[in-house]
């Protein structure tokens, strides 16, 4: 019990807390057909956070936060002007803007040496959930001891956080989202600040994309932005329905791919763990590919 | 580095030079049609999708006794789950709009393929060290055979593309005229993709499979602000991508420690800003 | 109605032509000879189905019944047509020029791998000349206004040397001048012993530019030349059906 409140139960919550925070914000990204925006975005976060850390020299998560969040919205407004001066669809302008700071960032690390800084490459993509433990736990009274719980790993109650505040902000502003990601036009006409709207939207992934990078990496990330939304969408057409099913497949994705990936191997008798990010990520693909073989009411196939 | 760019480096990185220069040509060539299609992140999917088929090849190849850096192998494995992966995107694509089903996709496949090189890490067989050089490229200590492969490939692809230049192009502009005049839209998307896929595994070595995509819409939508015309958009493209993979390799050749991938991107980038700050006014 | 034979002599023929999409019923059992060197106005109500019907008998819409072109089923005639959509759905920032765009409706001429001669150039240029665009060759497709986009899309369509001109509402959205040129062009081509049939919407000039009608509303309401078919009384059946049609939906 001790074993698993330390070892396994920081993770798990962790990666459930990353899987609603960009599961949220993702649905309204599918309807607004913008969802490779959470690609672009997780792609950016390395160079925000290799530039904050050289910057500042402070290697304190919330510091390299901020700059990730700097360069995610930086790279927001780039993609929007490239698309824009160069007339290009956003695809392509995308591809452009994520793909040149993501190099700038790998080139910077290289170039100024990553002595000093927690992080590398592959951590960046593939993150390093099962690293979050809690080594002060050693029963169920840990979970009601405050020196214990404030041993917890940082990540945790800042997801917890950032989770609340984006679920907040969605319940807030539910009805000018979800008509702006419709019908956009309309919206203006009817006096809702899409712009706002939109920016909104885009920096709710963008925190959801900053928390969750620091925490289980980008491929995680991308893969809740968009793989369980897409899987409810599948088969919904109720938005709200959408949103809730949408939380179910993030968190048992999150689940099933820790115990999956930290567990699994070892009762099959192998010495090793396999990555949790990526399980988890595969599990998600595989929730939408089952979805997607479930043939839907007639009628709904069309949009 | 001089040395490197005046192809005097030796012989070998001057193979290496030479594959990347026609990668690039291929690459920003097959960009320009994936563009005009508007497709620009259906590489970035296969590029992603090609990771689990890498880690398969290894393991297949490891247990059949080998040491698992078989390169045609590795590049088989990867265009099947590429393949795979193409293939998901446009069953999905009918229930879900386009870039949500390349996003699941890529991220799905892309975290398969984790799994599988931590299972190669944890079983501790092989040679897997390096492997690791398909996320971000490297030309640096590349073999022989390796750079003839890539230089081959990437000519291959550039006279595919010249050859189809035409009916690439029509179908890309207007499908249903395509169409109309005798053609299958359908069946020359296919080919464009195979082609695109092509650069994809020719690439894995040079730039990597996570910023591939760069060197194939990059060039392509730099060359889109220059010229009016499809083939000198894909002609201009081949040369961007030409010159950005040549000086490119050249440079992480004579400084190991930066990856090609990178470098390529950057120098990419770099001519994409310069034109959409000078280009010309379109009439 | 007596039973109908496909006759070797006409442009297109139509029989029992349904569409359905899940549910609703686009096209209803549409029948139709149109004749050879005729030039023919579609005409119905909104939701009648005329751009349904050409793309049905074009091929581009599943559909069921039977429709000829040329005696021969489409497919095996699809040399012989060219088609002008309303208001090409392309990407107007296309890096194609105006020459570029007609050049490609010379594509069967030279096949999947074929050379552009100075011949087949010189050729395009002449269909540009056709349609009063000539001076406008060299420049990119969007920087053209509507109706000289749509002029350029029928030089492409000559540039098909086709038998049958299909187009679908050429007049929409274009300038008088646009719309005398395109009229002018597709009478010289009648002349030449082409057939013309084209979706059209202002009844006032159907007389003044078409010979034969097919008046449409998801069946064949009727059809015929000009002076005995486009009448009052059948303009209000095609016209007056689409009314009850709504008020008992």
């Amino acid at each position: 019990m001790a074993e698993f409140l330390a070892l396994s139960l920081p993770p798990i919550l962790i990666a459930c807390l990353a899987a609603l925070a960009c599961a949220l914000p993702g649905n309204f990204l599918l309807l607004s057909r913008r969802s490779m925006l959470g690609d672009a975005i997780s792609h950016v976060v390395l160079p925000g956070i290799v530039c904050a850390f050289l910057i500042t020299g402070s290697a304190s998560g919330w510091v390299m936060g901020a700059g990730a969040l700097a360069t995610a919205g930086l790279s927001a407004l780039l993609i929007e002007g490239v698309s824009r001066r160069a007339r290009m669809d956003t695809g392509a302008a995308m591809a452009v803007v994520f793909t040149a700071m993501f190099a700038l960032g790998v080139v910077l690390l290289e170039v100024s040496g990553t002595s000093g800084i927690h992080l590398d490459v592959e951590h960046a993509l593939y993150g390093n959930l099962e690293s979050l433990i809690w080594l002060s736990a050693t029963g169920l009274e840990s979970l009601s001891d405050p020196t214990a719980l404030a041993d917890l790993p940082p990540e945790l109650p800042r997801l917890a956080l950032i989770a609340f505040s984006i679920a907040t902000a969605l319940w807030v502003g539910w009805r000018p989202l979800v008509v702006t990601s419709f019908d956009p036009v309309f919206a203006r006409t009817q006096g809702v600040p899409t712009h706002l709207v939109t920016a909104g939207l885009t920096a709710a992934t963008a925190l959801a994309a900053v928390a969750a990078f620091q925490a289980v990496g980008s491929i995680l990330t991308i893969a809740m932005l968009i793989c369980p939304p897409a899987t409810a969408r599948v088969l919904t057409r109720r938005l709200t329905t959408q949103v809730a099913a949408s939380c179910g497949f993030a968190l048992s994705a999150a689940i099933l791919g820790y115990v999956l990936a930290g567990y699994v191997p070892l009762w099959l008798g192998l010495p090793f763990t396999v990555s949790a990010a990526g399980m988890i990520a595969t599990v998600a693909g595989l929730q939408l590919a089952l979805a997607a073989t479930i043939p839907f009411q007639a009628g709904a196939s069309r949009l | 580095m001089l040395a490197a760019l005046l192809l005097q480096a030796g012989y070998n990185a001057a193979l290496v030079s030479i594959g990347a220069a026609l990668l690039g040509a291929a690459a920003g060539g097959a960009g320009t049609f994936l563009i005009l299609r508007r497709r620009a992140l259906m590489s970035d999917a296969m590029a992603h999708a090609t990771l689990p088929g890498i880690g398969l090849a290894f393991l297949i190849a490891v247990a059949l006794g080998g040491d698992g850096r078989f390169l045609p192998g590795l590049m088989l494995g990867a265009a099947v789950t590429a393949g795979l992966g193409l293939w998901s995107v446009q069953r999905l694509s009918k229930r879900l709009p386009e870039d949500a089903a390349t996003g699941a996709v890529l991220s799905s496949f892309y975290g398969f393929g984790i799994v599988l090189l931590t299972v190669i890490q944890g079983l501790g067989v092989g040679r897997p060290a390096g492997l690791e050089t398909v996320l971000l490229g490297s030309t640096a200590g590349m073999l022989r055979a390796d750079a003839v492969v890539i230089a081959s490939g990437g000519a291959l692809i550039v006279a595919a593309l010249w050859v189809l230049r035409r009916p690439l192009a029509m179908v890309a502009f207007d499908p249903m005229h395509a169409r109309l005049s005798g053609l299958n839209p359908q069946r020359l998307d296919l080919i464009l993709l195979a082609l695109v896929l092509g650069v994809v595994l020719v690439g894995l070595n040079v730039t990597g499979l996570i910023l591939i995509v760069a060197l194939i819409v990059t060039p392509a939508v730099t060359a889109r602000l220059w010229t009016h015309t499809v083939t000198g958009m894909a002609t201009v493209a081949a040369g961007i991508g030409a010159g950005c993979g040549y000086v490119g390799a050249a440079i992480s050749a004579a400084v190991p420690d930066l990856p090609t991938g990178p470098v390529i991107v950057l120098l990419a980038t770099a001519i994409f800003a310069a034109s959409l700050l000078l280009r010309p006014r379109h009439g | 109605m007596s039973p109908i034979s496909p006759p070797s002599d006409g442009a297109v023929f139509i029989s029992d032509l349904s569409v359905r999409y899940d549910g609703s019923t686009a096209l209803d059992g549409v029948t139709a000879r149109i004749p050879r060197g005729s030039m023919t106005a579609i005409i119905g109500p909104n939701g009648a189905g005329k751009s349904t019907l050409l793309k049905a008998v074009l091929g581009l819409e599943p559909s069921s019944g039977t429709a000829l072109v040329f005696g021969r089923p489409v497919a095996e005639g699809m040399h012989r047509i060219a088609y002008v959509p309303q208001r090409a759905a392309v990407d107007w920032g296309f890096p194609v020029r105006v020459i570029d765009v007609v050049l490609m409706g010379a594509y069967r001429q030279t096949g999947l791998l074929g050379r552009v001669t100075p011949e087949l150039r010189q050729h395009a240029q002449t269909c540009l000349e056709r349609v009063g665009m000539e001076a406008f060759a060299a420049r990119q497709i969007g920087a053209l206004s509507g109706g000289q986009q749509q002029r350029v899309f029928l030089a492409r369509a000559l540039a098909q040397k086709a038998e049958l001109y299909v187009l679908d509402e050429p007049f929409a959205g274009v300038d008088v001048a646009t719309e005398a040129a395109l009229i002018s062009v597709l009478k010289s081509l009648r002349d030449e012993g082409a057939t013309i049939i084209a979706v059209h919407h202002d009844l006032s000039t159907v007389a003044a530019y078409f010979d034969h009608v097919l008046m449409l509303n998801r069946r064949t309401v009727a059809e015929g030349p000009v002076a005995t078919t486009f009448t009052p009384q059948i303009i209000g059946q095609t016209y007056g059906g689409t009314m009850m049609m709504a008020a008992s939906a």
